[in-house]
């Protein structure tokens, strides 16, 4: 109860900027290392990225400043990034959850001064082991669903690791969106992509004998993308 | 040069597959099956006209014959008209479509549904001929036509 009043003052101090902000910002911070309530404290973090339709928005007269959300980005996420890189294992997903939470509700350009400290976390998610891998696949699928320009120069270290999630991954909503990734990386350009295509293909053909139906149809939409990358169409 | 069959009669397409909650258990495995195989070439676009084969009835469900536990796929599909000489345009478009599709543990046949060809055996027997298939493959111009053929699958 503590937890979801704090998220709520918090969310709306941003919503003004209130010059007292910050201490509330610290406090939810440091409450996402407790044991009893970090988990809770997690959804202030969802909280703040999200326009709320029932009372925080301009129609009841509240003040919403310009960029409220971008400005809690900048200022959260190094200091999670470090904590999360830093803490113990019983509370290393909190920061984790809130740093994907902070992602998936802010749009690219807010994101990319950041991108070279948030990839590498990333990249250490997407393995069949780590438990919060959809959730970062997801938000991973909606940067390259916005044709992420800072993403195609790292093609070389994340593809392998789709391609070993969509074949080795026990879930086939993992597997499934693995491959929808890789559908998406397509919309990058030829020159990154063609050096690719050769590993790609031939790993996606194992995929096709994947025994949930629904995952051998992304596995099919997949290659025939990448099949079709390097045709030449000849108009007639 | 004229069309080979200007008015063809169109077929109605039908719904998309529905989801069924086995569909979504981790744990149960599916095997593959005959609407799974149409679901793959029923997208295939004719050479001549902007319609797919299964608008045109050149290929249907029920000609459509899988068997998982021994690696068998036989697909028969109907050329329009006896004398279509897209057949093995249209014939290779299916087969290609396959062997990339599927995995290649499958022997896959394609072949003419019998009594609506003239040349089916002629056919049927180039169809079959993996290095003919091949051969097909390498060359640039009928690569592009099956391309576009495909790529509306």
């Amino acid at each position: 109860m503590l937890s979801f009043k704090l998220s709520w003052i918090t969310t709306s101090l941003s919503l003004k900027g209130h010059r007292k902000l910050r201490q509330w910002i610290d406090w939810s911070l440091n409450l996402l290392a407790d044991p009893l309530y970090g988990k809770m404290m997690t959804q202030c973090f969802k909280m703040l990225t999200q326009s709320d339709d029932g009372y925080l928005n301009k129609e009841c007269f509240c003040s919403v400043k310009l960029l409220y959300r971008q400005r809690i980005f900048c200022y959260v996420i190094e200091p999670l990034i470090c904590k999360y890189n830093t803490s113990p294992e019983s509370v290393k997903e909190n920061y984790l959850i809130s740093i994907l939470y902070q992602m998936d509700g802010n749009s690219y350009v807010t994101l990319s001064p950041y991108f070279s400290k948030i990839l590498p976390l990333l990249l250490q998610l997407l393995s069949p082991e780590e438990v919060y891998v959809l959730q970062s696949l997801q938000t991973f699928c909606n940067l390259l669903e916005s044709k992420t320009p800072v993403l195609e120069d790292y093609l070389q270290s994340f593809v392998p690791k789709l391609l070993n999630l969509s074949q080795s991954s026990k879930y086939m909503n993992i597997r499934i969106v693995a491959l929808q990734c890789l559908y998406n990386c397509c919309d990058y350009s030829l020159i990154k992509l063609l050096p690719l295509k050769r590993q790609v293909i031939s790993e996606l053909s194992k995929c096709l004998d994947d025994k949930k139906r629904l995952v051998r149809k992304e596995v099919v939409r997949t290659k025939s993308r990448w099949l079709s990358i390097d045709v030449v169409n000849d108009d007639d | 040069m004229g069309l080979d069959n200007e008015n063809p009669t169109l077929f109605e397409k039908s719904e998309e597959r529905t989801v069924s909650a086995k569909d979504l258990d981790d744990n149960e495995a599916e095997e593959f099956d005959s609407r799974e195989i149409f679901d793959l070439i029923r997208g295939i676009t004719d050479p001549e006209h902007p319609l797919s084969l299964e608008e045109l009835r050149v290929v249907d469900q029920s000609l459509i014959e899988v068997e998982d536990s021994i690696n068998t796929v036989k697909v028969l599909f109907t050329p329009t008209i006896p004398h279509c000489s897209m057949a093995t345009l249209i014939g290779l478009s299916i087969k290609v479509r396959l062997l990339w599709c599927l995995p290649p543990r499958f022997k896959i046949s394609v072949t003419i549904t019998p009594g609506t060809h003239a040349s089916e055996h002629a056919i049927n027997k180039q169809l079959d001929d993996k290095e003919r298939v091949a051969a097909a493959l390498e060359n640039t111009h009928l690569s592009t036509v099956l391309n576009k053929c495909i790529a509306t699958a």
